[in-house]
């Protein structure tokens, strides 16, 4: 089947809008290409009988014709009814694939089987028993920063005989984000700060960055209990200090402006982000359009990296 | 539950998909084991374990040139097995090795499907065997393994267990039943063939011979084969008079008998004068690879379809290769006048220098009472006085087999009787000529038909005399009676019959009523499954309110009600799940508040489960485990869509007592 009708053939099917059930207007059938085959054995068989004028012969090509007519229902039925709802997909780095979950609820008390889920010419097999909701992934590979659509998905099966195909196109409206590849070569901006090497991967050890919290022991230097969560009446907690200096970090447009390439500049901006957040600085990102002042933690990390997937995306 | 996980480069099909498929094959092939040269069953195995062993301990597949070398060389060793006329049987041998070396080659979903087709092609193979209702039978299980292992293979998962497939395959064939019968019924039938078949289609097939050959070890059939079914409109005769006409013998050469040139002389005159009863009736007659049709004894005229010769034989166009239906009127009694002048010298024919010691005792009986009459009469009591024995087993004759079987021997079968009976007339200067045929027949009283059998075959004479015409003399009547009066098993000794059972014991009471239903299912199976024609259809539809219809208005009927049925079933497949469908755990949970309705603890409409269970466990402490338990699971259920819990949930509050 070539490209252009196929876009043809879908284009005549997808007048409908999908609503998340597959109802009788939603799934077409047709015969395969085994399907076909069959028939043309069948007329074969057909043609032998009435030239031995053999009964049982014609009894048999017609108990195999009416099997496949009443196929076309039970593979009709594989997806008549099935409700499928978008499930929980988080954010990716380019360059990985997003995992979209879909879950396929199945009220009617016959099961499901051998479903296949495609998505552009990834293939997904799936059974689902009787009067149950499963989940299934559909990895969505991604090259470019910004949002990916899961798009539409195919759902079919050729259960139970194989000679006939029921279809039926599910567009949900899912999308999740793509942030920026972590990559480049240069140091975190620390100012005075270039004791860095490397990737401006974290030292071991011996430095005044703040890395983390752990719990009190004996003999804790008093100067790295964490007075202020003391005085909010929680545990002994003991500022650990490594690696970076628990100093604020200001990441700016001017701190890569020297890559010409503008991917290139989100990418070092989100290693930087991602090293940062490891290291437990406070970190504040400047580029154009958006200013996020020095904070930590995951919800900060999440609205940076957003920040940099939909930069400058139409 | 979900994975997502595509498939692994290994060898197509799974290994139960291959088992399923080998299951299927062998099925089909095994009753075709007994019809193929030796060495295809070997070969045909072999290539199934071969690839068996190729799936279970991941070898490969064979070279394609491997492939094809095999299949040269097999192709050669059919035409030594099967010459080169490569008929029926060498083709489905040649299908059958076929099948074998396509499961070494097969690699993908299309080429198992392939095997798949082929199967069923072999299904078909069979009924030009067999179309026999165990075989019908046999073949419905083939058809319901050989569906699994479609379903096999579109199980991408496998994840239906060996019962499911069954069930799902038979589910499927038994709602496949009535469209095809429908399409059976419906269908419009042509009548073939429209191509040559092939030389071998019809081997196998015997019946009734038109020669004998006297003195040669038993000729007489004692198979219980049927030869012909027939369905009397009013009376059926009885059994003395149920002589059923075949090939009439012309020729002899002392030994061997022969219809001669007269067998497909045609005349416009028959001759007949028919004075006795009349009985109508239709025949149904096996396949026996000849032309000439049997007939009660006199039929005035041919059925449409076949003609009568001037010996009162009737002819079909063509060889009776398929079961054959034909209606035919009969007279008891008749004056059968037609002989013509080389008819007359034929039947006066006997071969010079034979049978010395007959032509001397015919000669003696002419000289006592010239009248022909009288000389038949003199026969008759020859053969009545002198210690004449029938037995189906005499001893061979060697040089003179009439004057042996005359003067020596004296043992002998309907043959040695009627050939004798005919070289003495000749010999008497009556003309005479021999007729075979059947004598006698069982009436089915399920059915209300008769039905004869090969070992109901006869012999008997037919004499030409002046004012009378052609008379039938059954000379076995004048030494054996019995066999006349009440057919072939009285005068055959009971040598099959083990126990010892007299005729009148229960239990062959019993063995007869069912040999006689089972004998009336196959008639009816005969009539109106495997005779179903054109004609056939005609019938049924002019029966069914519809005569005269033509192929388009069949066609349309057809299609009418084949969707009505297809919809029928998609709505009882698509309807009866929706009704149904609701939140199981929902369900469950309603199921669980009508019990405790029960106990007068009643749900506020707005009321949540967790509310509910606190003020019903506070309300009855002794129930408040298990209560706390259900609404645990319900909740967990229902509204963290763990659907794993379902089957927990129904127990609990199946189990849960008040």
């Amino acid at each position: 089947m070539t490209a252009q009708s196929n876009s043809k053939k879908r284009r005549f099917f997808a007048r409908r809008e999908y609503l998340g059930l597959l109802d009788r207007r939603h799934v077409y059938i047709l015969p395969t290409q085994a399907g076909w085959g069959f028939a043309l054995v069948l007329l074969v068989m057909l043609l032998g009988s009435m030239n031995y004028n053999n009964s049982m012969g014609y009894a048999l090509s017609f108990l195999l014709g009416s099997m496949a007519m009443v196929s076309t229902l039970h593979t009709h039925r594989t997806l008549l009814g099935l409700r499928i709802e978008a499930g929980k997909v988080a954010p990716v780095f380019a360059g990985e694939s997003a995992p979209f979950q879909l879950w396929i609820d199945n009220r009617g008390n016959v099961a499901r089987h051998a479903l296949v889920l495609q998505r552009d010419n990834s293939k997904f097999f799936i059974d689902i028993p009787a009067d149950q909701r499963v989940s299934i992934d559909i990895p969505v590979p991604t090259e470019q920063r910004g949002r990916v659509f899961l798009g539409r998905v195919m759902v079919y099966s050729r259960f139970p005989v194989g000679l006939f195909r029921a279809w039926s196109y599910i567009d949900l409206d899912v999308s999740t984000l793509v942030y920026p590849q972590p990559l480049g070569h240069r140091n975190l901006p620390l100012g005075e700060q270039t004791q860095n090497t490397g990737e401006g991967s974290p030292r071991d050890g011996g430095g005044e960055d703040f890395i983390g919290y752990r719990d009190y022991k004996l003999g804790d230097s008093p100067r790295h209990i964490d007075w202020k969560a003391v005085a909010r009446g929680q545990n002994w907690m003991i500022k650990q200090f490594g690696g970076l200096r628990a100093a604020q970090v200001w990441l700016t447009w001017d701190d890569v402006s020297m890559l010409n390439n503008l991917e290139a500049a989100l990418s070092q901006l989100c290693l930087w982000i991602l090293v940062a957040e490891s290291q437990g600085a406070q970190y504040g990102l400047k580029i154009p359009g958006c200013s996020l002042a020095p904070n930590t933690g995951e919800q900060h990390r999440e609205l940076c990296l957003q920040a940099l997937a939909l930069h400058a995306i139409i | 539950m979900a994975t997502t996980q595509t498939h692994s480069p290994y060898l197509f099909p799974r290994l139960d998909t291959l088992l399923w498929l080998m299951a299927t094959l062998i099925l089909v092939v095994l009753p075709h084991l007994s019809r193929l040269s030796v060495w295809i069953p070997a070969l045909f195995f072999a290539l199934l374990l071969w690839r068996y062993q190729i799936t279970r301990k991941q070898w490969h597949l064979p070279p394609h040139w491997l492939l094809l070398s095999m299949t040269l060389l097999v192709v050669v060793g059919l035409f030594f097995s099967y010459g080169l006329r490569f008929g029926r049987d060498a083709n489905v041998a040649l299908l059958v090795v076929l099948c074998g070396l396509k499961l070494l080659e097969m690699n993908s979903q299309r080429e198992a499907l392939l095997v798949c087709f082929l199967s069923y092609f072999l299904i078909i193979t069979n009924f030009l065997y067999s179309q026999s209702i165990p075989t019908a039978l046999y073949m419905g299980i083939v058809m319901v393994v050989a569906t699994a292992t479609l379903i096999s293979l579109s199980d991408e998962k496998n994840s239906l267990s060996t019962r499911q497939r069954l069930r799902l395959s038979s589910t499927l064939l038994m709602q496949a039943l009535p469209v095809m019968l429908v399409l059976f019924f419906l269908f419009p039938r042509v009548a073939g063939p429209f191509w040559k078949l092939p030389l071998d289609s019809h081997s196998g097939i015997t019946g009734l011979s038109d020669s004998m050959s006297i003195g040669d070890v038993s000729q007489l059939s004692l198979s219980d084969e049927v030869a012909f079914r027939v369905k009397f409109d009013g009376d059926i005769p009885p059994p003395e008079q149920r002589y059923w006409r075949g090939p009439v013998l012309w020729w002899t050469n002392g030994r061997d008998w022969k219809s001669g040139f007269q067998q497909y002389q045609l005349v416009d005159q028959l001759n007949i004068h028919p004075t006795g009863q009349a009985f109508d009736y239709a025949v149904t007659l096996e396949p026996h690879n000849e032309r000439w049709l049997f007939a009660l004894e006199l039929p005035i005229q041919a059925p449409t379809e076949a003609s009568m010769t001037a010996d009162y034989r009737i002819l079909a166009s063509q060889p009776v290769r398929e079961r054959m239906r034909y209606q035919l009127r009969s007279y008891s009694h008749y004056r059968a006048d037609l002989i013509t002048n080389v008819q007359e010298r034929l039947a006066l024919r006997l071969p010079k220098g034979k049978h010395p010691g007959a032509r001397a005792l015919a000669a003696q009986w002419r000289q006592e009472s010239p009248h022909p009459e009288a000389v038949v009469e003199r026969a008759l009591r020859y053969f009545n006085e002198e210690p004449f024995v029938y037995t189906y087993t005499p001893e061979l004759l060697l040089d003179d087999p009439i004057d042996e079987f005359l003067f020596e021997t004296r043992q002998g079968f309907c043959e040695h009787y009627a050939a004798a009976f005919t070289v003495l007339m000749r010999a008497a200067g009556i003309p005479a000529r021999v007729v075979t045929g059947y004598l006698g027949g069982n009436v089915n009283p399920i059915g209300n038909y008769l039905i004869v059998r090969q070992r109901d075959a006869h012999a008997w004479s037919e004499v030409w005399l002046p004012n009378k015409g052609w008379v039938r003399i059954d000379p076995t009547n004048a030494v054996a009676p019995t066999r006349v009066e009440q057919g072939i098993e009285s005068a055959l000794p009971t040598a099959f019959n083990p126990l010892d059972l007299s005729r009148d014991s229960p239990l062959v009471i019993i063995w007869q009523q069912l040999d006689n239903g089972w004998d009336a299912l196959n008639n009816g199976w005969n009539q109106w499954i495997l005779g179903y024609g054109p004609a056939r259809q005609r019938e049924l539809l002019s029966r069914l309110g519809m005569p005269g219809i033509d192929w388009g208005g069949m066609t349309i009927a057809l299609v009418i009600i084949i969707a009505c049925l297809l919809l029928g079933y998609a709505v009882w497949m698509f309807l009866g799940p929706q009704l149904a469908v609701r939140d199981p755990a929902q369900q469950i949970y309603l199921r669980f508040c009508k019990k405790l309705a029960r106990l007068g603890l009643h749900r506020h409409p707005s009321e949540g489960p967790l509310d509910f269970a606190s003020r019903v466990s506070a309300a009855r402490p002794d129930l408040a485990a298990p209560i706390q338990n259900i609404i645990e699971l319900y909740v967990q259920t229902r509204y963290r869509s763990q659907f794993q819990t379902v089957a927990q949930l129904r127990k609990a509050v199946l189990h849960f007592r008040l």
